[in-house]
């Protein structure tokens, strides 16, 4: 056996044996690389600022735990930019796994910027309104009313007795839909039940899978911006000058996508080498 | 009369949710919207109903002993322990994101598990773009040097290396993939308003098993 059969006989152990040495060597001694912005993460940075203080936000939170090293990054950075901003936040989700880890974001947010000196209370800056069985049945009666839709927030508190629930019912009340996706339910479904219908300017943070299928959206306007993948995470990090954990996993998603390219282009040069040695004459 | 009445459901409540979108007409919009909240309730009933047969199902494996019948006690058991611990903090009306039993088991056992799992795609993926990604022919290769493209342009390493790559990631993802993405959207939209229009008008019937 030559090299390029051992090569493409290589055991895929050895591979994944690769994959760990650079994540777990990257993740202890990461590398500081220059972090660019792309335009979907610049118009996603604009519609966010051009929110202003008072007006409320719906953060729809579509993803369970396997979205969240990708995604709650890009939460926390969204909720931490508009309690910056003072603006409001109404969460809700069509994932039954979103309520908690919701909780979880706004938990942590508050933690840091409690810190800093920014106290919001619940009910008046934010409201939780929890999981709704239903998916595009939920999106288009939100368009109707927010309190038929949701009679009590995630914490049985019944609509009528938060204050922020008092200032609007409709997307008509609501400056700036924030979505995160994983999957269906997500982004397409709120661009096609809620964006078309009600007219709202919706910007969404999507793995990295998702965002091909985003680029259509965007550059209809339909999507007014997007965050693709840890890697948009981590240029609104860099936007917002407040580098989190997306930016610390820039390092070893940046050399694991090179180990993968160095893999790609090692099998196929000893493809093109094993197969030049059959078709030669006298090749055994 | 049990292939009639769902057909006239099928088709009154296509129209009026149909209608709801093209028409401002507010008896309509109310009626849609009552249908709406109807659909929401029956869904929700779909969740019992599929706990329902989780429930039945594995409690026969379990009793039968058929294989792997030791997963079956793992998944009744964690599903009663979380349904239990979520109830409770409901009931109390505690902090969501607080210090309890059903938190510790979605932030200690459910999210790590899942993120695991989700994880692992790294593994895989690296395996089968060494085993399957070759440029055998035109169009794979044309496929093959878009993805290196990609890889290579959408992270801060490419534009470390040069700002070529992350230009022409974004020239590639904003051209050829939306292109092609579009068509796909286009094509499926008007496929998912034929299928639509087949079913109100009860000329397909997938809800009777095609009856």
């Amino acid at each position: 056996m030559n090299l390029a059969e051992k090569i493409l006989t290589l055991d895929r152990r050895w591979i994944y044996l690769g994959i760990a040495i650079i994540a777990i060597a990257f993740y202890i001694h990461p590398v500081p690389l220059p972090i660019g912005v792309s335009p979907q993460t610049q118009a996603f940075y604009d519609a966010i600022e051009s929110v202003k203080p008072g007006e409320i936000v719906h953060l729809t939170v579509d993803y369970s735990p396997g979205g969240m090293p990708e995604l709650f990054p890009m939460t926390k950075a969204v909720i931490r930019r508009l309690f910056e901003k003072d603006v409001k936040i109404v969460a809700s989700t069509l994932w039954p796994e979103g309520v908690p880890i919701t909780e979880r974001a706004f938990k942590e947010v508050l933690e840091q910027l409690s810190a800093e000196g920014i106290h919001k209370e619940y009910g008046i800056d934010y409201v939780n309104l929890g999981y709704k069985v239903g998916q595009d049945a939920v999106m288009t009666r939100l368009g109707t009313s927010f309190k038929a839709t949701y009679p009590e927030d995630a914490r049985g508190t019944k609509v009528e007795d938060i204050p922020l629930m008092q200032e609007f019912d409709n997307f008509d009340g609501i400056a700036l839909m924030v979505n995160f996706s994983v999957g269906v339910p997500g982004i397409r479904q709120w661009i096609q039940q809620v964006q078309m219908r009600y007219h709202v300017k919706i910007v969404c943070g999507a793995t990295g899978v998702m965002s091909p299928d985003l680029y259509a959206f965007f550059q209809s306007k339909q999507l007014k911006g997007f965050l693709g993948g840890l890697v948009g995470a981590a240029e609104y990090e860099k936007l917002i000058n407040f580098p989190g954990k997306a930016t610390s996993g820039m390092t070893i998603q940046s050399f694991l996508h090179l180990f993968i390219v160095l893999l790609v282009l090692i099998g196929n040069g000893a493809y093109f080498f094993s197969r030049r040695q059959k078709k030669s004459p006298g090749a055994g | 009369m049990r292939r009639r009445v769902p057909l006239y459901i099928t088709t009154v409540v296509g129209f009026f949710v149909v209608a709801k979108f093209f028409l401002n007409i507010p008896i309509i919009e109310n009626i849609a919207n009552e249908l709406e909240q109807w659909a929401m309730v029956v869904v929700a009933f779909a969740i019992v109903l599929g706990v329902a047969n989780i429930i039945r199902i594995n409690l026969l494996g379990i009793i039968r002993r058929r294989p792997d019948w030791q997963y079956k006690v793992v998944l009744l058991a964690t599903m009663f322990i979380t349904t239990v611990s979520g109830l409770i903090i409901f009931i109390q009306g505690k902090d969501l994101a607080g210090e309890n039993l059903f938190n510790w088991i979605f932030m200690n056992v459910y999210t790590p598990l899942g993120t695991t799992v989700y994880a692992l795609l790294a593994f895989f993926i690296a395996s089968a773009a060494f085993r399957a990604f070759r440029a055998r022919n035109l169009p794979a290769t044309f496929m093959l040097s878009s993805a290196v493209l990609v890889m290579i342009g959408r992270v801060p390493l490419g534009a470390a290396i040069s700002s070529i790559f992350p230009n022409l990631a974004n020239w590639i993802m904003s051209v050829p993939n939306t292109a092609g993405q579009r068509g796909i959207i286009i094509g499926a939209a008007i496929g998912v308003i034929g299928v639509g229009l087949k079913i109100i008008t009860g000329i397909e019937r997938p809800y009777l098993r095609g009856e």
